[in-house]
């Protein structure tokens, strides 16, 4: 059941909605990026357009999108949104995708926590990382399509069969300033004007009154090994079923089917996704013990991070470190160097919002992160809003 | 001196349980369509589709695991099996591997010395199906054709510890299961149908060693004795191999039952499972595993010593009913329709089930129901026709959809027990031996053996012998 069914059933009306390639639009092609979907066309929507379709927003356009959504190359989601002056967007967060597209491109950028809105019809990659995430103007239209996507789903029994408390996000009734969590060297990935930027944010905050304490993180390395790992696996398991057989594309002049299905294969990838598959299937069947050594290391995090969460409300970071930018990625090796301060949330499972700090105006912005305790989705963006207005002036 | 070796083997089972859908998804868990027929955008594993798992299934699964005296896991996960094959499209197959649904299970046999062998389950685990795959020819050109119908067909795989010592107690444990799941409700357990398969894993070690040596796993067996026959060509096998001085490799060969020997196959599979990240976990509570234990049709043994209590059975008469849920269901419409317990029961057990056994039928797919078998064993049991034409009759049964007592008396099974016809020959058969008449007077009862034997043969078989005796010696001694 929907979060907002007793609610207005009109809260979407007339919002302009782009949904990317790797999310299902039925009887449209949803190739996901990737030539081993080529032609594929969706049998029915995924449950969020769905949903939102029903809550009167409507489809402005499609977007293309990275490999499975992996990344920010060949992503055109962002330009789309800006393009047809979209109100909202959904992106798949793997890594962190529509938090980075957000803090470099003057929007907004959410990641719910894992298991509160449905995957379904969303053509994934990692199934325990990725969460459909959402691209917006402002907290308040994520806020509104938060409310009308979460929830129990049929289709996505990974789900969790609690509702999501906390929406339709309020205005908190007291005025106290939620204590803001500054992970330790957090900000030493940054460059000399991206440092200085979210300094200036970082006193802002403080002179409104939001209380911020450092508080111990175990490091980028480790967040960035484990979802190396983990995610590997899973999206070498998640690519096996792009066979050519049933849909997508299918290698000519193959001798046998063995024949046909490695030509397919083949074909099927790019070098970048390639090499994450090898990685993965390297795990798989060489180093099973690595896998299930990052499986234990990911468990005890979760509850070392939610353990964080009880001396502070929010942790905040930038999303953006000085290195290429993730659009410009071509290596896995550069892509994870891109996304590594916003793999936190999806490693964790928890939920995070960015922005903006310069509303997409300098280039060396680095964004700020905001991450909330697991299922705490509705305090963290009204906290969220309350934060963005504080430093952009509610623009 | 000679080293004595014994066998240890431990076997692998697959039993298709019996829900109305698949495991993750609303297709129908039926055989025998149109290829490709039951399938939807979930068990085609179409981009964005995921699975849903059904409470059926598990409650199924769980009943068969409690029938097999196994635990529960309150929490047990999916894990994909992850291996690269034309049956398996989706390059896994969701299984239970490191979290299975249930374990530490038990089954008991009658050892090959009378005594009994308690045979450990190690795990119970719910797994879906694959596809099938078909092989045809176009022309000139071999093709190779995928049915998704079965796949993701619900399974419970049972693993057993290598408790087995002999092809024997391999093929008692599989006629327990076969025995014992069926009755759960769960499953059919069919070797021929293909609704139960076995796997055996074989290997040798000297005799009072507790060593686990490398195993052979041997598939393709479509029958008990099947099953029988290749474990004791393995274990020969691996004999002559030993005492060449061979190694034996670990990998799986295939029972070919025409020519009696089992054939390389492949590398024994040994590919990673990797938690499933989709499909969430299964919780059974304490109030849902007490639902389903009181949902569970009552167990073969404790069905028999019902049998025997209420309908006053011999044990042997009762086991001969309840050998499976259906037969049992069967007989007790029989007995409810007036039949005496012990009469249906040499019947059913006794003549119906083999004939339909012969005919490679079930009860439900023979013509004779309840009704028709009770209609006949009333014309028995009230003398209307001798249990040869009892005999006759039930054959015909077999082909002929009218009730039994127009059956007979077209085909003149019952004329003899007519009263009229029946005086003629008890008439004549009197008037014909007169000394075996004066022998009776004089006291010698089996003279009267012979003369109802002369009856019977007079009335070409149809007749009662029973019914005879009773009239021929009332007329002895009223004349």
């Amino acid at each position: 059941m929907k979060i907002s069914e007793s609610e207005n059933p009109d809260r979407l009306r007339d919002k302009k909605l782009i949904a990317p390639a790797n999310f299902s639009v039925r009887d449209q092609v949803s190739d996901a990026g990737s030539p081993a979907l080529e032609k594929f066309t969706a049998l029915e929507n995924a449950t969020v357009v769905q949903r939102s379709l029903e809550a009167g927003a409507v489809l402005a356009g499609r977007a293309a999108t990275a490999e499975f959504g992996f990344g920010l190359n060949g992503d055109a989601c962002l330009k789309n949104f800006t393009s047809q002056a979209a109100d909202l967007a959904f992106m798949a967060d793997l890594a962190g995708e529509p938090r980075y597209a957000a803090a470099a491109g003057g929007r907004f950028g959410f990641k719910p926590s894992h298991g509160t809105v449905s995957r379904a019809g969303l053509i994934g990659l990692m199934p325990s990382l990725e969460a459909v995430g959402l691209l917006g103007n402002h907290p308040a239209d994520v806020a509104a399509a938060m409310a009308e996507i979460a929830g129990f789903d049929g289709k996505d029994f990974s789900l969790e069969a609690e509702p999501l408390a906390g929406f339709p996000v309020r205005p908190p009734k007291t005025e106290s300033k939620p204590v803001l969590g500054r992970p330790a060297g957090c900000e030493a990935r940054l460059s000399p004007a991206a440092r200085e930027i979210f300094s200036a944010g970082l006193k802002k905050l403080e002179g409104a009154g939001f209380p911020v304490r450092e508080v111990p993180w175990p490091g980028d390395e480790t967040f960035r090994d484990l979802h190396r790992v983990i995610g590997s696996v899973e999206a070498s398991s998640s690519c096996g079923k792009f066979d050519g057989v049933r849909y997508g594309l299918r290698a000519d002049s193959a001798n046998n089917w063995n024949d046909m299905y490695l030509k397919t294969r083949a074909a099927s990838f790019s070098t970048f996704l390639k090499t994450l598959l090898f990685q993965g299937a390297f795990f798989q069947f060489e180093s099973y013990g690595t896998f299930e050594r990052a499986a234990r290391i990911r468990a005890r995090l979760i509850r070392e991070i939610g353990q964080l969460f009880e001396t502070v409300d929010l942790i905040i970071s930038p999303v953006r470190p000085e290195t290429p930018a993730a659009e410009s990625a071509r290596e896995v090796d550069q892509t994870y160097a891109a996304f590594s301060l916003t793999l936190p949330a999806n490693v964790t499972g928890c939920p995070a919002l960015a922005f903006s700090l310069s509303g997409g105006r300098e280039a060396s912005d680095p964004g700020l992160q905001v991450m909330g305790g697991f299922r705490s989705d509705a305090f963290l963006l009204a906290c969220g809003k309350r934060l963005f207005e504080t430093l952009t002036g509610g623009a | 001196m000679t080293t004595k070796y014994e066998a240890v083997v431990g076997l692998e089972i697959h039993v298709q349980l019996n829900a109305a859908t698949k495991m993750f998804c609303d297709c129908p868990n039926r055989f025998g369509d149109e290829p490709n027929q039951n399938t939807c955008p979930i068990c085609l594993w179409f981009p964005g589709a995921s699975a849903q798992l059904s409470r059926e299934v598990v409650e199924k699964a769980v009943g068969v695991a409690m029938t097999l005296n196994c635990t529960i896991n309150q929490r047990s996960r999916f894990d994909q099996k992850v291996y690269y094959y034309p049956d398996l499209p989706k390059g896994f197959q969701l299984s239970q591997f490191h979290r299975p649904l249930a374990g530490n299970g038990w089954v008991e046999i009658t050892g090959e010395d009378g005594a009994l062998r308690r045979l450990r389950i190690r795990t119970l685990h719910l797994e879906e199906d694959v596809a099938k795959l078909v092989h045809e020819t176009e022309g000139k050109t071999r093709v190779s054709l995928v049915d998704f119908n079965r796949a993701g067909c619900p399974l419970v795989e049972i693993v057993t510890e290598p408790d087995m010592r002999s092809p024997y107690e391999a093929m008692e444990f599989v006629n327990a299961i076969r025995t014992l799941v069926p009755g759960a409700g769960g499953a059919e357990c069919s070797l021929e149908r293909g609704t139960m398969r076995v796997d055996a894993n074989i290997s040798l070690r000297p005799a009072g060693s507790q060593e686990l040596n490398v195993k052979v796993e041997v598939k393709n067996m479509n029958s008990v004795r099947g099953i029988g026959d290749a474990i004791a060509y393995e274990i020969k096998r691996q004999q002559e191999l030993i005492q060449k001085g061979e190694a034996i490799i670990l990998h799986t060969r295939l029972w070919d039952p025409k020519s009696g020997r089992t054939l390389p196959m492949r590398e024994k599979f040994s590919g990673p499972c990797v938690p499933d990240p989709s499909v969430p976990e299964v919780v059974i509570s304490d109030q849902w595993l007490a639902e389903i234990k009181n949902g569970l049709p009552e167990i073969p043994a404790r069905k028999q010593l019902r049998f025997v209590e209420e309908y006053g059975l011999t044990e042997t008469e009762a086991a001969g009913l309840t050998v499976s849920p259906e037969s049992a269901d069967y007989s007790e419409a029989v007995i409810r329709a007036g039949i005496p317990a012990r009469l249906a029961a040499q019947w059913i057990a006794g003549r119906l089930l083999p004939a339909a056994a012969r005919r490679g039928l079930t009860l439900a797919e023979t013509k004779i129901t309840p009704e028709r078998l009770a209609g006949l064993l009333a014309l028995v049991e009230n003398g209307k026709i001798n249990p040869n034409a009892g005999r006759q009759l039930l054959e015909l049964l077999f082909e002929d959809g009218r009730t039994p007592a127009e059956i007979a008396r077209e085909q003149g099974l019952d004329q003899a027990a007519d009263s009229g016809e029946l005086e003629k020959i008890l008439a004549r058969v009197l008037a014909e031996n007169p000394r075996a008449v004066e022998d009776f007077r004089k006291g010698r009862s089996q003279s009267l053996g012979f003369l109802t034997g002369q009856a019977v043969r007079l009335s070409g078989g149809k007749a009662d012998p029973r019914l005879i005796r009773q009239k021929l010696e009332e007329k002895l001694r009223s004349e």
